[in-house]
């Protein structure tokens, strides 16, 4: 068996089981003891991974009850053990399984096809923390750690309601990732249900580490620069979609929870914009949106006007940019690409290094390197000045992921900008605006509320208006329940005097 | 005549079909149809508009009856009335028309790309680039066809703003006195309109893809008459901005009347119009390959995607051999003709011609 | 799909081949200037600004002469290290022995030149325009100060609205004639405004001095705001600022060879050197004021009618009061008609405390 003992999943009996445990007690951390009860008479034998358990309970609850307590057969274990997941099987099949999850294998000589599989699994839970990438300065201070069993308690209970429904499976070859769809019955479209459910069982990758792989093996297309799933640490985020009638996705190990399907504009929407005044929300999120098209768009147009359109620059501005340009020997695109490399390796070598030393990279390479360049005379200053701001700008989408997309983004658009001008930037909008239109999320449009156009949709999307107003579901979810609550009720008007 | 039935997820909402048309008009003759009508109607021709938008009306109410009666698209009108044949016989040389449609729409988009941003600019390299967009918008199937439709007239939809400011440069009173031009010069001006109105007939095309499309007809009126709204208020400010004799001398009226314009960072701004004009053209070469790719499907029974092919190919191979502004013009002139004959004299016709068979086939 | 993006993006690197024009690599023409050189020849001046590093302005000239147009700047950019472009052309002078013969193919080639902006200026020069070009006027540089300078006196309304867009509509439109404001250098680093040259077709044909230029643009400027004017009134004089005028023609029905120009306007009082200022006074001035505007604004009609030229547009005015309107029959009785001046003006009550 060459091949590994983890395909005895189909089951041909002992001589699989034999291997399987070969296999097994080649690692050094295999145990296997004996043990023989004076009470009863009976030699038995623990068997488990030593890495995996608990040698507190095998101690204290395990080994105990087997050596002291009444016990004859494997049938009577589970009046002896003092512990909740006691199992007596028969299937030879499920050991290893079982043996690799943390679980003692319990034999007894007399008895061969019984045997017992008791949980003793070392729990290494990290503590819950405050979310570290969608920090919020209202609104709840947890975020999801790494256990999925704990992810599952923080969503429940927000939505202690018997219509939240928690699949569970597992997946992954290797990995053996557990996997939890969570939907709230009654509310979330079946068929969005099934899509995921389907999708995430055809998943044939050996080792799922964190959901972020999940993202990109699910992703309707996976060509794609854009994310289609969101991925959140806040456990209020995804208590909130659920009743909007999206679908969470736990997976065990990551403390990102997946969301599906999303929009673009989902995207650009921080959670904690609902913890704000509507006025204040919707302010935030146009300036956002303002600043990732300030930030794709800028350097581009820097480019196209520079090279091409001299004659859209007003009098007063052209003094400034000219002689800003003088000394440059280089091209403006060279000057932007280089400029623009230079931002993303600092972002990256700050993102690569401790903290500490990240931050001084960034002092040192934002300074100093800007100041030598312009007084070198190889950037205009001008030129500087829009490529730090475009950063900066691109740094004010909420979600990680998203912020990534935008700054390759600008690539493309300043190849076009050289190439055609500002005919080319409104060309390459149309690329990435036929792109956006051909993108879908779990077979929904993503670029709603905007095409197909939606009014309900956009209620929530570039503006936030009040919860008055939002009283229906996302329409693109395509809800069982549309309703969130009854609007009547809620917009009956009081006179003056009243 | 067996019907393809169509999948309700690549059909489109009833009222898309007012983006699509809108779309579908505007591009074509959008630029210059104000020097052109004014050269027959004088100031009055913005009566002439009204009087064009107005005639189209009746035949989108006959598009909507003959695709009602035969409930499918044009081909399906065709065979209706003179069997499977012929009918595919008589579908055949649309294929055409919508061919010369986004050729003439492109090589417009260039002309001005040449006159006004790139001298150099070379035509087979750049109208490659547009037609790959296009294809990939095609391949997007008709959902986003009509996606970059709408987003074509949403997006550039605050230019329309930018007309206002040249108020202040205009003097109304060169429309002044209305009706100095006859019946005869005002109806050669509307037929001059067909240019720029046509662009609505393919609801006669895209009808078996519209959901609920009986719904659609009211979409498809109103965006006639937006459009027509729009044209005539810019014709009106155009009368009102150049005078009569300088207006023959603007090649592109529309583009010229961004130049007064100014922002505090922008001095020019028709450079930034005509940046998107290239958007506000795309749909028209979108739309026309999407249709004609599918007159291919239906009428030869190929793959639609095989029919892009053919049609880019085809494009890509007429496009660089029209070099002069006169062929620019002709081919202009030409599809004037052809839409105008479509349109206004075949549309009837068909109509006729499907009703009477409706009374035959009820006997 | 990814494939066919990549694709494209390569596709467009090989037909990259468009020429370009860096704003560092060319010589932005700031302001023009056109001369007759001799009986067939004509001379270009082409004003640029160098920007040095040090952020100061100098000037730099290029002049070329050749027969045609389109040559004079094909000609200069054999002198220029980088090419001279047009596209930021704020000012054009034309030289005053040019404007005496006709300047119809400028303004042709400046209506067919889509480089060209809608909002820069035309001027005709006292002297060469070379020389106008050629002084050192502010630390801004010439083109730019030209510009300002003009800009600024038709903002103040001490120069009625014209740019090229008015220029080239009036023009080309049947019934109105052109006017351009007039450039005097007074010394290398002085110009001033000295008048209005009235052009008949595209020839100059007269000139109205700049003391009279408040008349002519209460005549030509549908409306107007912001001037000052000061009428005598025996001893005593006042200073009215103008808050706003406007004219309009009035036809007479009876008699079409009529018509009347009526000018409104109302306006407060600055100054005022008497002793006591009450209703009597202000009525005085009023009155004055009155006559003194109808007197003057009559001799200037009188001059449009003298040299043919018609720069209120009373042609494009009859032709919209008039289905069927007949230009050539117009023309022949322009110099006949009888134009009548009426002046109202309306003085607020001054604060009497």
């Amino acid at each position: 068996m060459k091949k590994g003992w983890f395909q005895n999943k189909n089951g041909q009996g002992d001589t699989e089981q034999k291997n399987a445990t070969q296999t097994l007690a080649k690692s050094k951390d295999f145990t296997k003891t004996c043990y023989y009860n004076q009470k009863t008479n009976i030699d038995f034998c623990l068997t488990y991974l030593t890495t995996l358990v608990d040698e507190k309970i095998i101690e204290q609850s395990i080994l105990s009850s087997l050596l002291a307590g009444d016990f004859h057969s494997i049938n009577d274990i589970k009046k002896i053990m003092p512990l909740y997941d006691v199992q007596i099987c028969n299937d030879p099949s499920k050991i290893e399984e079982n043996l690799c999850s943390g679980y003692v294998l319990l034999t007894i000589e007399t008895e061969e096809k019984n045997y017992g599989l008791i949980a003793a699994k070392k729990e290494i839970v990290r503590a819950l923390s405050p979310p570290e990438v969608e920090i919020s300065v209202v609104g709840p201070k947890e975020a999801f750690v790494e256990s999925i069993a704990t992810n599952l308690n923080l969503i429940r209970r927000k939505l202690p309601v018997k219509e939240l429904v928690i699949e569970e499976f597992t997946i992954g070859r290797l990995s053996k990732t557990k996997i939890a769809i969570l939907h709230i019955e009654g509310i979330t479209n079946q068929e969005n249900i099934n899509t995921v459910r389907q999708r995430l069982k055809d998943i044939e990758f050996d080792d799922i580490s964190d959901s972020s792989y999940i993202v990109q093996i699910i992703s309707d297309n996976s060509n794609s620069p854009f994310p289609q799933l969101l991925d959140t640490e806040r456990p209020d985020r995804v208590a909130a979609v659920l009743a909007e009638g999206m679908i969470a996705i736990c997976v065990d190990g990551s403390p990102q929870v997946l969301i599906t399907p999303t929009t673009l504009v989902n995207f650009f929407s921080s959670f904690e914009d609902y913890y704000l005044n509507w006025i204040i929300a919707s302010f935030f999120r146009l300036l956002r949106m303002f600043a990732v098209t300030f930030s794709i768009l800028i350097t581009p147009l820097y480019v196209a006007v520079l090279t091409y359109h001299y004659e859209i620059i007003p009098h007063d501005l052209l003094s400034t940019l000219i002689t800003s340009r003088r000394i440059v020997p280089f091209p403006p695109i060279l000057e932007a690409i280089t400029l623009e490399l230079t931002i993303e390796l600092l972002r990256e070598a700050g993102a690569r290094l401790p903290t500490k030393v990240g931050q001084t990279i960034g002092i040192v390479g934002g300074i100093v390197i800007g100041t030598a360049s312009v007084e070198a005379g190889l950037t205009s200053n001008i030129l500087l000045i829009l490529v730090a701001l475009a950063a900066l700008a691109s740094f004010t989408t909420p979600v990680y992921k998203m912020s990534n997309t935008i700054r390759l983004l600008r690539f493309p658009f300043l190849l076009f900008a050289q190439l055609w001008g500002l005919v080319g930037i409104v060309f390459c909008v149309c690329i990435v605006l036929t792109h956006l239109i051909r993108l879908t999320s779990l077979g929904r449009p993503f670029l709603d509320p905007f095409y197909p156009p939606r009014w309900q949709d956009l209620k929530d999307s570039l503006l936030m208006l009040p919860f008055k107003e939002r009283s229906m579901r996302p329409q693109f979810l395509r809800t069982e329940n549309p309703y969130r609550f009854s609007k009547k009720k809620a917009s009956v008007k009081k006179d003056i005097d009243e | 005549m067996q019907e393809q039935t169509i999948p309700d997820r690549l059909k489109i909402s009833p009222f898309l079909i007012f983006y699509v048309i809108m779309a579908m008009q505007i591009g074509l003759g959008a630029l210059d149809y104000q020097r052109i009508i004014a050269k027959d109607a004088g100031y009055d021709a913005w009566i002439s508009i009204v009087f064009a938008g107005t005639c189209l009306h009746i035949i989108v109410w006959m598009i909507y009856k003959i695709a009602k009666i035969v409930n499918g698209d044009i081909v399906t009108a065709h065979m209706y009335v003179a069997g499977n044949l012929i009918g595919k016989v008589l579908s055949f040389p649309f294929i055409f028309y919508f061919l010369l449609h986004s050729l003439a729409s492109l090589r417009t988009l260039f002309e001005i790309l040449q006159v006004w941003i790139f001298p150099t600019l070379n035509l087979f390299w750049f109208s490659l680039g547009y037609m790959l967009l296009s294809m990939y918008v095609v391949f997007g199937g008709l959902r986003t066809v009509v996606g970059i439709a709408f987003f074509s007239l949403v997006l550039p939809a605050f230019l329309v703003f930018t007309f206002f400011p040249n108020l202040l440069y205009s003097n109304f009173e060169s429309l002044l006195p209305i009706f100095d031009h006859s019946v005869k010069d005002l109806i050669k001006g509307s037929f001059h309109m067909s240019l720029p109105f046509i662009g609505f007939e393919v609801v006669l095309f895209l009808y078996p893809f519209i959901k609920e499309s009986q719904k659609s007809e009211k979409w498809a009126h109103l965006g006639l008459l937006a459009t027509t709204f729009l044209y005539t208020i810019l014709a009106i400010l155009t009368f009102a901005f150049f005078s009569e004799g300088q207006l023959q001398k603007v090649m592109w009226p529309t583009l010229m009347m961004w130049k007064i314009f100014k922002l505090s960072f922008v001095e020019r701004f028709e450079f930034i119009g005509i940046a998107f004009w290239n958007l506000i053209i795309l749909p028209n070469v979108c739309i026309s390959i999407w249709i004609g790719s599918r007159l291919v499907k239906r009428i030869f029974k190929i793959r639609q995607k095989k029919g892009v092919y053919l049609l880019i190919i085809a494009q890509l191979g007429m496009i660089t051999f029209i070099h002069t502004r006169e062929e620019i013009n002709l081919l202009n002139s030409l599809m004037a003709k052809v839409g105008f004959a479509f349109t206004m004299l075949y549309i009837p016709l068909l109509f006729i011609a499907v009703y009477i068979v409706k009374k035959v086939k009820k006997k | 799909m990814k494939s066919l993006m990549m694709y494209l993006c390569i596709l467009c690197l090989l037909s990259g081949c468009v020429e370009t024009n860096t704003i560092d690599d060319i010589n932005i023409i700031l302001a023009v200037g056109l001369d007759q050189s001799d009986r067939k020849q004509m001379m270009g001046t082409f004003l640029t600004d160098n920007f040095m590093p040090d952020k100061s302005i100098t000037n730099k000239t290029y002049t070329s002469k050749a027969p045609l147009r389109r040559d004079l700047l094909i000609k200069a950019n054999h002198q220029a290290a980088q090419p001279l472009v047009t596209g930021g052309v704020s000012v054009t002078v034309i030289g005053e022995k040019l404007g005496k013969q006709g300047i119809d193919d400028i303004l042709d080639i400046y209506q067919g030149d889509v480089t060209i902006g809608a909002r820069n200026f035309f001027a005709i020069s006292e002297g060469t325009a070379k020389k106008i070009l050629q002084g050192q006027y502010g630390p801004e540089g010439n083109g730019t100060y030209l510009y300002n300078l003009l800009d600024s006196k038709i903002k103040s309304k001490e120069l009625p609205e014209t740019n090229l867009h008015f220029l080239l509509r009036d023009y080309y439109q049947k019934g109105k004639d052109i006017y351009l404001p007039r450039l005097k250098q007074i010394s290398t680093n002085q110009i001033e405004i000295s008048g209005v040259s009235l052009f008949k077709k595209d020839k100059e044909v007269d000139v109205i001095p700049s003391g009279k230029l408040f008349y002519f643009r209460l005549l030509v400027d549908k409306h107007n705001k912001g001037f000052f004017f000061v009428p005598k009134n025996k001893k005593e004089a006042a200073s009215i600022k103008g808050l706003s005028s406007k004219h309009e023609f009035i036809l007479s029905k009876k008699k079409p060879s009529e018509v009347t120009v009526q000018i409104t306007i109302k306006g407060a009082i600055q100054e005022y050197t008497g002793k006591n200022l009450g209703v009597k006074q202000v009525k005085e001035i009023q009155k004055n004021l009155e006559k003194k505007v109808e007197k003057e604004c009559l001799q200037l009609v009188k001059s449009f009618q003298k040299n043919d030229t018609d720069p209120m547009g009373l042609g494009a005015f009859y032709k919209s009061r008039n289905r069927g309107f007949d230009y050539e029959k117009w023309a022949e009785n322009y110099k006949n008609l009888n134009i009548k001046v009426v002046c109202r003006v309306t003085i607020e009550e001054p604060l009497i405390i």
